[in-house]
């Protein structure tokens, strides 16, 4: 070792008595400034007799800018992973600091003429390989030296001390590259696992409707969830920032009580759930849950920040007013053919035998038809709650509509009410569908209209094919629907306004589940004033030996 | 014994159609309105010893027909049928109808039956 720096030494004493070594590489520096190369992390001695296109050959081959007295040496550097090298030129010595193989290149430099280059390698890859490549390089260098010797040596003792520090290094590096980047790669997981838990959080918010806010008090700092911002109809960029702005969007109704019940979390920290609707800005009402709670600083006992969540509970608020008046219909629906059964058949009894024989047949006559109604809205309930629950399985086959049009409709004779039927259907048209089920719906439909229609008026049931469908529609001459309520008459429990006449609302719901269960569609066309007229449609099926009128 | 008139008011056909049976059997002659309107347009014309409304019917409701229908003057007795007797019901008929009407519930047909027997003995 003291025999190497000696004569390092004496080199370089040579060299500063011979003029400015630097000079010649700041003039070669004027000809080529960036050099792009392989890279290695080498330490270089350079013979003290190098040329200057030697020295910038070497240069060269690992690659950078560099500049007379020192070296920056560049590299794309993939995400998560170091810039790849960092060179240093001092006196005779080029340090350059890479992370890349490049074996070749050891053999190549000894070529040029240097007496030694020693590479230290870190981890490739993320496996610990600096140490053997290392060793390998230092090899690779001792045999090219040997193939073509060039002088000075330096002896066999220093040499194997660089080659040790060097492979000490590469240990080094090894280990703090691969700390390292176990290090930045368990970033990047966590980066990447909490950005997908915000997305899910974000997605899980958006199916349950529920949206989250922060309110920082000490630093004003207001956070809500983009599904929040969508329950409130506001962007992101509008969500309100002050107590007023945001009172501003609470119903005028409801303002009071949720102001009432957040001042007092903000005051005493109890936590707040209540119930108000929301005007969001393109005037659309909703209905939210809010809950919140107060983070408090325990000393001062004031409240620091608040956070909470708001579910939007529109559906379930239409839903619980659907069923409420749905109770109230029903009882009404059920007592109505009830009571007269009940006072029908108490007259019979106290009367019976100073009755006409014409009264008291029309008297019969009427408790049966009241049963009849009392049975079909008992049927349709069933139905709504099987079909709701998932429990009706259909059988198709294939029938023939007409018939099964014809029976369904003196099946109804006792509610007809005076309403003359009209079937125009042509015996060829078959469908493919569920005999109870192709009745429910042809019941529903031609009930509602014998139920909307003015007494003695006609209601028309037609059919024709189109394509592999059949329409089937059924006419009725009453006061028709409004455009508006349209689509919502098929909506469970809905019923349309300003009629008198009573129903469970269900029939409709169930026509439209029926038809959807044997794949067809239902819809209405309608004047109001000049009656309505409900298709729907039905597979059609190629008439059969085996199909049958029900 | 005089014929007794009575008026029954109900939008449902049964319902009349059964009054005017349990009426006709103790002896009242009766004929039918089907809303309120029509009650006070009868009213106007004939005279009654007796009326019987219902009190859910489109347009005018029991309570606004009889208010009307005293306005006109008629003194007689109104018996309010209805599917949905509560306390809250018989009090407002009370109060801005009268103490002099009488309420029955559509489920109980004896009462009503008893009701007429009591109003045919009072004539």
């Amino acid at each position: 070792m003291t025999r190497f720096l000696r004569e390092v030494t004496r080199a370089f004493r040579a060299r500063e008595l011979n003029g400015d070594p630097w000079r010649e590489v700041a003039e070669a520096m004027q000809r080529v400034r960036v050099v792009v190369g392989i890279s290695a992390l080498g330490v270089a001695w350079l013979l003290p007799n190098a040329t200057t296109t030697q020295r910038l050959v070497f240069i060269g081959l690992v690659g950078g800018v560099y500049l007379p007295y020192g070296a920056i040496a560049l590299s794309i550097a993939k995400k998560g992973h170091p810039a790849s090298r960092i060179g240093i030129v001092a006196s005779d010595m080029l340090i350059l600091f890479t992370f890349q193989l490049v074996l070749p290149q050891t053999r190549f430099v000894a070529m040029l003429g240097y007496l030694c280059v020693i590479t230290v390698y870190s981890a490739i890859g993320g496996l610990p390989a600096g140490a053997p490549l290392t060793v390998a390089s230092v090899a690779l260098t001792v045999v090219a030296q040997a193939v073509q010797p060039q002088p000075p040596r330096i002896d066999t003792y220093t040499f194997a001390m660089f080659a040790a520090a060097a492979g000490g290094l590469s240990f080094l590096l090894d280990r703090t590259g691969a700390q390292q980047r176990r290090a930045l790669r368990d970033l990047d997981d966590s980066v990447v696992k909490l950005e997908e838990a915000r997305r899910q959080l974000e997605e899980a918010q958006r199916l349950a409707h529920v949206g989250s806010w922060s309110w920082d008090i000490v630093a004003n700092e207001v956070i809500w969830s983009s599904e929040l911002c969508e329950i409130f109809g506001v962007s992101l960029d509008d969500i309100p920032r002050s107590r007023r702005s945001f009172y501003e969007l609470i119903h005028p109704d409801d303002r009071d009580g949720s102001l009432e019940a957040i001042l007092r979390c903000e005051d005493t920290g109890e936590p707040f759930q209540i119930q108000h609707r929301v005007v969001r800005p393109d005037g659309e009402i909703r209905w939210v849950d809010a809950r919140g709670q107060a983070v408090r600083d325990q000393a001062t006992r004031t409240t620091l920040m608040m956070f909470g969540t708001v579910q939007d509970i529109t559906e379930r608020k239409q839903l619980e007013r659907l069923r409420r008046e749905f109770v109230s219909g029903v009882s009404h629906d059920l007592r109505t053919p009830l009571t007269s059964i009940k006072g029908f058949a108490a007259l019979l009894r106290v009367a019976g035998s100073d009755l006409s024989e014409d009264d008291r047949g029309d008297y019969a006559l009427r408790i049966e038809r009241n049963a009849h109604e009392l049975e079909s809205l008992i049927a349709q309930l069933l139905d709504y709650s099987r079909l709701e629950a998932g429990h009706t399985t259909l059988a198709p086959e294939v029938l023939v509509l007409g018939g099964v049009v014809r029976s369904s409709v003196e099946e109804l004779e006792p509610v007809l009410a005076g309403h003359d039927v009209l079937i125009s259907i042509d015996d060829q048209i078959t469908v493919l569908a569920d005999p109870d089920g192709l009745k429910r719906v042809l019941r529903n439909l031609i009930e509602n209209a014998a139920k909307f229609a003015p007494r003695s008026t006609l209601i028309w049931v037609g059919a024709h094919n189109a394509g592999e469908e059949v329409v089937l529609s059924v006419r009725d001459e009453g006061p028709g629907i409004p455009q508006d309520q349209r689509e919502r008459v098929f909506d469970a429990f809905y019923r349309v306004s300003q009629s008198a006449a009573r129903g469970t609302g269900l029939g409709l719901a169930v026509a439209k589940r029926y038809v959807e269960l044997q794949g067809g569609r239902i819809w209405i066309d309608s004047e109001p004033g000049r009656g309505t007229m409900m298709s729907f449609t039905l597979p059609r099926a190629r008439p059969a030996s085996g199909s049958r009128a029900a | 014994m005089l014929d007794k008139r009575a008026l029954v008011v109900d939008d449902e056909e049964d319902i009349r159609i059964l009054l005017r049976g349990l009426l006709a059997v103790k002896g009242w002659s009766v004929d039918q309105a089907c809303d309120g309107h029509e009650a006070l347009a009868r009213t106007a014309t004939e005279s009654y010893d007796l009326i019987v409304l219902d009190q859910r019917m489109p347009g005018l409701t029991g309570i606004e027909t009889a208010l009307r229908l005293r306005e006109d003057s008629f003194r007689g007795p109104i018996i309010f049928y209805s599917a949905y007797v509560t306390p809250d019901f018989e009090e407002s008929i009370r109060s801005e109808v009268g103490e002099e009407n009488f309420v029955v519930s559509k489920t109980d047909i004896e009462d009503f039956v008893n009701l007429i027997h009591r109003l045919g003995d009072d004539r």
